[in-house]
């Protein structure tokens, strides 16, 4: 018997997996609770198709479990390494270790990143990418003081998994909310796509809440193949096949009483209707000069990038990509296991970069980073736990990069951001982050809060960029040229 | 909910098989009715009946048995349809067990290079073949509530570690949740995944807690939520009208406290217990005590329950987990996820609060009785009135592996050599390792969830009506356009191909045995539908479904075999079969 092992054992093997993969969130289920679900879905109205021609997609790599971004973006300067180190203490990366990056802005302190992410120094050298400093979910802005007092509002289950996972994907951090924020976005920007039939939002990792709108299903395709299969048979010319064909289509487009049937049976002629368009586009595009790591991380941005090279036949003009990468919940051994993991990340996202240039959409294309939370500075003895604000990374030709984001915090025991362990308050909402890319993708900013209902607590809508790093035009939209090679597809939408 | 209002006042009988009340019922239908008589008439109602279906006996056995137990084959259904589901369920929760475990080192003994699959091939094997059914499907659905992974490779690579595991959640299935709760607290699995093995005391002066993974899932997805419980599941509202959490961050930090100094059971000659791994030998036997690196000091945990200093490290955990099993959420947390796994997915409140009640007192006193909850959950009005079949809102998607058991159970998967090779561990990555195994990718393996929050979470909802009517899916979120069609494809070849279960040597290949079925159709291809809705749709098919697989499988009426396949394939995939009412 060979040994399949190997693989297999890829996400898992560094770490304890206690959140790894596609199913993310938790605890109990009342009738109330689901009413309350219920209640937060106001119907989205399309936005319409949008104007020009261009074409534009986000990529989100949810690093699920909760990376532990200060070991990735470093303090490195002798006062700001003492700092880290003393409050780390088993957990601190050798200073000589960091790969040293220099950001555009300075705010008096040098910075390194984790040893192991030299195309994440390159790209952020040669300003194709950038870091945002502190980011994490909140309802309102806080302080430690309105926390210690017990006046703050915070989010609904701060530091667990399933609700920072949720907070991260729906932006609704004061509620338990089915539907994200790339989900609502595609319910306003579909109509911008001259074909519906594979969804704006593709998912390499199953049902996520990210992507589900009150009109939108992701579509979930795999890494592998074409990245879609049908049910054998179908369509095929035997006997048998011809018979079964007919039957699973009569079986998917009869009514059913059930809702449960009901939404089984859409979805998988939703499903097999994708596919039939799906793998003939993505089949027919032809193969990359740029080569990608064996491991399904790199392989999923292949696809995503097999997926954007088809656009035009999938009359995608916005599409949204989720990967999910996980694994990252290092109570136990978190040196060893972001050494593995964090190479990963980096060489991922040096080879999409190369396929973005590759293919001539690198000004199209932004991809970002997301995680549950960063960990507490402290360690266990083993590893680090659950904490709150964490450092994140944006890469693509529209990224101002080369810089730091936000406000890298003080890492000192007990500073004005510290509520215990080294769980710090983010200085950045999730909004505003999410503000940024929403508003690149062709959100209107009067259509803002639709996306991002909690966006007023932290940035008004039309007062310039939320942060910055998609540069200062925000929203930038129809400053795009045409894609020369897009003009015939979009010829119907143009007019 | 209006699940309440859309009752009929009618009592079900089904419980105590009163076979005259079913006859009564049945009577009492409409022509169109005649497909349940099995009487192969070709009815012409429209797909949305109304009223209530009268199901017989024999079909409300088969029904029970797709509540009960990973599905019913005829075998099953003559027993179930003879005793009652209420005496049957007895028996079946007096049934002696085998265990796991002790299969694993039987197969240790002669192929010891092969440990790391034995827990797969061990539990194929005892789901089809063991007869002690409904304790596979309580601990397949504990499996899911307190979640063990396998992927870290420390319980990957032996197989008794997961075996104990399984065997704990067996034993105590039909227990007690509070030796349950603490049986799964002490498994070094769990220890491994969820990190409280060798889980250090603090210092302080070095900037080190201890470890806060476990304390905080044993509280928020092993025994009480994030919010206070009415007894009937729903969230206790504080005078804002806000959810009341049921701990804050000091709990679980305190929590952490408690959960120091577990070790493994391995001693080295002339040492005693050591701090640190060794061997890695025990890792099947309870963790036991390191009080050297326990906390020590009191703990504060909820509500100002205090934990006293002076203890013994066991005794903390021991009153710790006392102290969480009395907290009055268990009863609805507990019931409500079991409920969801077993019947329906949105219960009424009544239903769960009628199970709390069971959780809360057997009726002799007794606190955490599972058997009492197992028989609140599967014999409740709610569970086996017939009208629900009528209620647009009731029942669940059955989980990909439960249909895949089923399959295998109740069309004979056997194998000649009484081993059950099979490679499904190897199945939950996300890219398939190998080409076959893509159409086997069902998303589903036992104790192979991608997360401690399992496979799926019980408030998933799936974008579209469901949704909208405020309603929740959750096997939905690992059934999805990838899924959906890999899982038909599996089906395909283990209906049409040979390979229900496999490994990579062809010679372990076990397909399904449809003699009996070939058998019906050369006589008559009506009663092979009827004999399928038994066993599948427990006599629930509607005519429209019925004639599209009876348009499909006659025109092979020469190929027997071919009809069969075909007739078992469309029945496996088709809605009606997905979705347990």
């Amino acid at each position: 018997m060979s040994d399949p092992i190997s693989r297999r054992r890829f996400l898992g093997q560094a770490s304890c997996t206690a959140v790894g993969a596609t199913s993310l969130f938790s605890s109990l289920l009342n009738l109330r609770a689901a009413g309350a679900l219920a209640a937060t879905r106001p119907p989205v109205v399309s936005a319409g198709p949008l104007p020009g021609n261009d074409y534009r997609a986000l990529v989100y790599l949810f690093l699920a479990g909760g990376n532990d971004s200060f070991n990735m973006l470093v303090p490195r300067g002798p006062a700001e390494y003492a700092e880290y180190a003393a409050i780390r203490g088993d957990l601190a990366l050798p200073v000589g270790s960091l790969l040293p990056i220099t950001p555009a802005t300075s705010d008096g302190r040098e910075y390194g990143v984790h040893p192991g992410m030299p195309e994440v120094q390159q790209l952020f050298n040669t300003g194709q990418l950038a870091f945002l400093a502190n980011v994490g979910s909140l309802v309102e802005p806080t302080t430690k003081t309105a926390i210690i007092a017990g006046s703050a509002n915070l989010p609904l289950g701060l530091y667990s998994h399933s609700d920072q996972i949720m907070h991260w994907q729906t932006s609704l951090p004061d509620q338990r909310a089915s539907l994200g924020w790339a989900g609502r976005t595609a319910d306003l920007l579909r109509a911008s796509n001259t074909d519906n039939t594979v969804s704006m939002n593709i998912s390499l990792a199953g049902t996520n809440v990210f992507q589900a709108g009150s009109q939108v299903v992701s579509y979930a395709i795999q890494p592998t193949g074409n990245g879609s299969i049908g049910p054998t048979g179908y369509n095929g010319t035997q006997t048998v096949d011809q018979l079964r064909t007919a039957a699973i289509n009569s079986m998917l487009d009869q009514q059913y009483q059930s809702l449960f049937m009901d939404t089984f049976a859409k979805g998988k002629r939703a499903a097999i209707d994708s596919h039939l368009l799906f793998s003939g586009a993505v089949g027919a595009v032809a193969p990359f000069t740029t080569t990608f790591s064996d491991n399904p991380i790199s392989q999923s941005f292949q696809m995503v990038a097999r997926t954007i090279a088809a656009r035009q036949t999938l009359g995608a003009r916005r599409q949204t990509f989720f990967i999910l990468f996980g694994g990252w919940d290092h109570h136990d051994e978190v040196i060893n296991a972001q050494a593995e993991m964090l190479p990963v990340v980096s060489k991922a996202l040096g080879e999409f970069h190369d396929v973005l240039t590759e293919l001539g959409v690198l000004d199209r294309v932004v991809t970002c980073t997301a995680s549950d939370f960063a960990r507490t500075l402290t360690s266990n003895g083993q590893g680090s736990d659950h904490a709150w604000g964490g450092n994140h990374m944006v890469m693509g030709g529209p990224v101002v990069g080369g810089d730091i984001y936000g406000t890298y915090p003080q890492l000192y025991a007990d500073n004005d951001l510290d509520t215990g362990r080294g769980r710090l308050i983010p200085t950045t909402s999730c909004d505003e982050y999410f503000a940024e890319l929403a508003l690149w993708l062709g959100v209107a900013p009067s259509d803002l809060a639709t996306v991002l209902p909690n966006i007023g607590r932290f940035y008004t809508p039309g007062s310039g960029p939320p942060i910055g790093f998609l540069g200062g035009g925000a929203p930038a939209l129809f400053a795009d040229g045409f894609e020369s090679g897009d003009v015939s597809a979009w010829s119907s939408v143009v007019g | 909910m209006a699940h309440e209002t859309l009752k009929t006042s009618r009592q079900s009988s089904e419980a105590s098989g009163d076979s005259r009340l079913d006859r009564r019922l049945f009577l009492q239908g409409t022509g169109a009715l005649g497909v349940t008589l099995g009487l192969g008439s070709i009815a012409t109602a429209p797909v949305a009946a109304s009223g209530p279906t009268p199901l017989t006996t024999r079909q409300r056995a088969s029904r029970f048995l797709a509540q009960s137990t990973f599905g019913g084959d005829t075998a099953l259904i003559d027993v179930v349809e003879a005793v009652g589901p209420a005496a049957w369920l007895e028996t079946q929760m007096a049934m002696p067990r085998q265990t796991f475990l002790g299969d694993v080192l039987e197969l240790m003994d002669s192929m010891p290079d092969l440990l790391i699959y034995f827990f797969d091939w061990v539990w194929w094997k005892h789901v089809l073949t063991q007869p002690d059914v409904v304790r596979h499907r309580v601990t397949f659905a504990l499996s899911q509530i307190l979640v063990v992974g396998r992927q870290p490779e420390e319980i990957f690579e032996d197989s008794r570690a997961s075996a104990a595991y399984w065997d704990v959640l067996a034993e105590h299935a039909f227990g007690n949740f509070k030796d349950l709760l603490l049986a799964i607290t002490l498994q070094p699995s769990m220890g491994i995944y969820l990190s409280h093995l060798y889980n250090r005391r603090g210092d302080a002066s070095i900037n080190r807690f201890p470890d806060e993974n476990f304390a905080r899932e044993v509280m928020q997805l092993f025994s009480i939520g994030l919010f206070e419980l009415e007894p009937d599941g729903s969230h206790k509202l504080d005078a804002d009208g806000d959810s009341i959490p049921t701990y804050g961050n000091e709990q679980i930090t305190e929590m952490a406290k408690i959960f120091t100094g577990l070790a493994l059971d391995e001693e080295f000659p002339g040492q005693g217990i050591q701090w640190g791994d060794r061997g890695l030998q025990t890792r099947h036997l309870p963790m036991v005590m390191y009080e050297p690196e326990h906390e020590p000091g009191p703990k504060t945990l909820l509500n100002g329950f205090v934990v006293p200093a002076g203890q013994t490290g066991m005794q903390d955990i021991e009153m710790a987990i006392d102290h969480l099993f009395h907290h009055p959420n268990v009863g609805p947390f507990l019931g409500t996820h079991l409920i969801k796994f077993l019947v329906t997915s949105n219960p009424s409140p009544a239903y769960v609060a009628r199970v709390s009640a069971a959780f809360a007192d057997n009726g002799s006193g007794v606190r955490g009785d599972m058997k009492a909850v197992i028989r609140a959950i599967l014999l409740d009005t709610e569970a086996r009135d017939l009208a629900n079949l009528q209620d647009p809102r009731f029942g669940k998607v059955r989980e990909p592996l439960v249909r895949w058991v089923q399959l295998g159970r109740a069309f004979h998967a056997t194998s000649p050599s009484g081993e059950y090779r099979h490679f499904s561990a190897a199945q939950t990555e996300p890219v398939p390792i190998l080409p076959e195994v893509e159409s086997i990718f069902m998303a589903q393996f036992p104790l192979t969830a991608p997360s401690v929050f399992n496979f799926f979470s019980p408030i998933h909802q799936p974008t579209g009506p469901l949704a909208d009517a405020g309603l929740v899916a959750p096997e939905m979120e690992i059934i999805h356009a990838y899924t959906s069609i890999a899982t038909d494809n599996a089906i395909d070849r283990a209906t049409f191909g040979q390979h229900y279960l496999q490994d990579y040597d062809p010679d372990n290949i076990i397909p399904l045995d449809l003699t009996t079925e070939i058998g019906i159709a050369q006589t008559d291809p009506e009663t092979l539908i009827d004999h399928l809705d038994l066993i599948l749709t427990y006599g629930t098919l509607t005519d429209a479904t019925r004639t599209i697989i009876r348009d499909a499988i006659l025109p092979l009426s020469a190929t027997p075999d071919e009809q069969v396949r075909l007739a078992l394939y469309l029945f496996m995939i088709c809605p009606e079969y997905a979705v347990l009412r």
